[in-house]
């Protein structure tokens, strides 16, 4: 129907105010605002009626919050549903009942597991090779997997339509948090074992095994869901002993 | 005094930025307080420090400590750093001037998070009586709303970096003249503070985050007395 009215330029508008959806976050109606104020572009190519368009803005006044990085996907969906003319409640169903599996992926990955590792690599940089080095690799680390999924999802949502949920899930599933996880324990041990025993340390290649011997405990424990103290209290003695060993 | 109120009308335009960043606008770590404290250590001629502060508070911005506003404490640093040589004050990574430009911002970002609650209240109330989607005209009404907010966050930001940043310089001016510690001390604040910041980052990626960042910051703090 009306699909082909909707360019890339349009999808390129709503992805633009995407950036901004989170700048209206409110108590109780959570990103309401935000979902309603980024469709408005695409909105406004659709429904040329002003009472219609109306109407499509108001179906958008239930709260709504999901990972922010991930609600282009609903915002191409609901555009697609929209364009293909998709009863009302049939549009406020899917954008009531996405936010939550979305929300339960996006927050994990990118959280719980890329701020971190993307941290803890860049604090391990900047250690070793000065903090501009250390600014850049956070910058790349956090960046790149997380432009490529924004830009992509409102597309994808578009095209695809509320199938695009399920294709959005394995972006940022369970598998690649876990994946990003060990990286991130691994650059935190190491960072931890080269701060215990000094970067420029006289003993350089004592400092590298312990960071290793370190970053590889902090990884096995979380691969193996041990529980915290079951890597805290080995690693303080393995840390303690090396450290010993140091002098 | 005029070069105070240039430096104080930069702070504002900086930290209204930052904040413009962390809250909306691209969410792509630029307002990361890694990224302001290595550029502002390089422009101050104080990499170490900037590298120092920088990681301690990019790696408390995580799991347990996520819940505070870590760009403003990225930018209250950065100030401090910029603003410090030319009153003579000079960071040293582990010194005091350096602990209190991390405790400072540090404070702040939590003080500054019981703010932006309140008014996320005050908003939802103000929407709940006043509703963007009952005007007759819901989309002008929404863009209005977004805009209004947008100016809104970079005036807050503005006015807290110049607060906070005007707190830490005065912080670090002070306890600078006071001198305090001696090596081993400045040795153990040098290692120990990152270290819990990183045991925080890595207690994010497990469960039992308290009990992780208690016990490696103990392991670390223990490891360096042997060391020391």
């Amino acid at each position: 129907m009306s699909a082909e009215r909707i360019g890339r330029l349009d999808l390129l508008r709503v992805g633009l105010r995407l950036l901004l959806l989170q700048s209206s976050w409110s108590e109780g109606i959570l990103q309401s605002v935000g979902l309603a104020y980024c469709l408005v572009p695409g909105l406004r190519r659709i429904h040329e009626n002003r009472d219609d368009l109306n109407a499509a803005i108001r179906r958008h006044r239930t709260p709504f919050n999901t990972h922010p990085f991930l609600a282009g996907v609903v915002a191409g969906a609901v555009l697609r549903m929209e364009a293909d003319g998709a009863p009302p409640q049939q549009i406020a169903s899917f954008t009531r009942d996405s936010m939550g599996p979305l929300g339960a992926v996006g927050d994990p990955f990118f959280r719980g597991a890329l701020a971190p590792a993307a941290s803890l690599i860049a604090a391990l940089v900047a250690l070793l090779g000065g903090a501009l080095a250390g600014a850049v690799t956070l910058l790349v680390v956090f960046n790149l997997p997380h432009l490529i999924v924004r830009i992509a999802a409102v597309t994808i949502g578009f095209r695809d339509g509320p199938v695009a949920l399920a294709r959005a899930g394995g972006w940022v599933g369970p598998r690649k948090t876990r994946g990003l996880k060990l990286i991130a324990a691994l650059a935190g041990g190491a960072l931890l074992g080269t701060l215990v025993l000094g970067p420029g340390a006289a003993h350089p290649v004592l400092t590298g095994v312990v960071a290793i011997a370190v970053g590889l405990g902090c990884a096995l424990t979380l691969a193996l869901e041990r529980t915290a103290w079951s890597y805290v209290v080995p690693l303080a003695l393995a840390t303690l002993m090396l450290g010993e060993m140091a002098i | 005094m005029g070069q105070a109120l240039i430096w104080a009308a930069g702070a504002f335009l900086a930290g209204g930025v930052v904040n413009l960043e962390r809250r909306c606008l691209g969410q792509m770590a630029l307002a990361q307080p890694l990224v302001l404290c290595a550029v502002a250590g390089l422009a101050s001629g104080q990499p170490e420090a900037g590298a120092w502060i920088g990681i301690c508070l990019q790696l408390m911005a995580h799991g347990q400590g996520r819940n505070a506003d870590w760009p403003l404490a990225g930018s209250g640093a950065a100030l401090t750093l910029l603003y410090g040589p030319g009153i003579g004050l000079r960071l040293e990574p582990g010194g005091p001037g350096a602990l209190i430009t991390l405790v400072v911002p540090v404070a702040a970002a939590l003080g500054a998070q019981l703010i932006e609650r309140g008014l996320y209240r005050r908003d939802g109330a103000v929407i709940r009586d006043d509703a963007p989607w009952d005007s007759d005209r819901p989309a002008r009404a929404l863009e209005r709303l977004v805009r209004g907010r947008i100016l809104r966050g970079v005036a807050l930001g503005g006015v807290e970096t110049v607060a906070v940043g005007a707190l830490t310089v005065l912080g670090a001016v002070a306890i600078d003249g006071w001198g305090g510690g001696g090596d081993g001390w400045r040795t153990l604040v040098l290692v120990s503070a990152p270290a819990a910041a990183a045991a925080v980052a890595l207690g994010a990626l497990a469960s039992h985050q308290l009990i992780a960042l208690t016990g490696l910051s103990v392991a670390c703090t223990l490891a360096l007395g042997v060391v020391t």
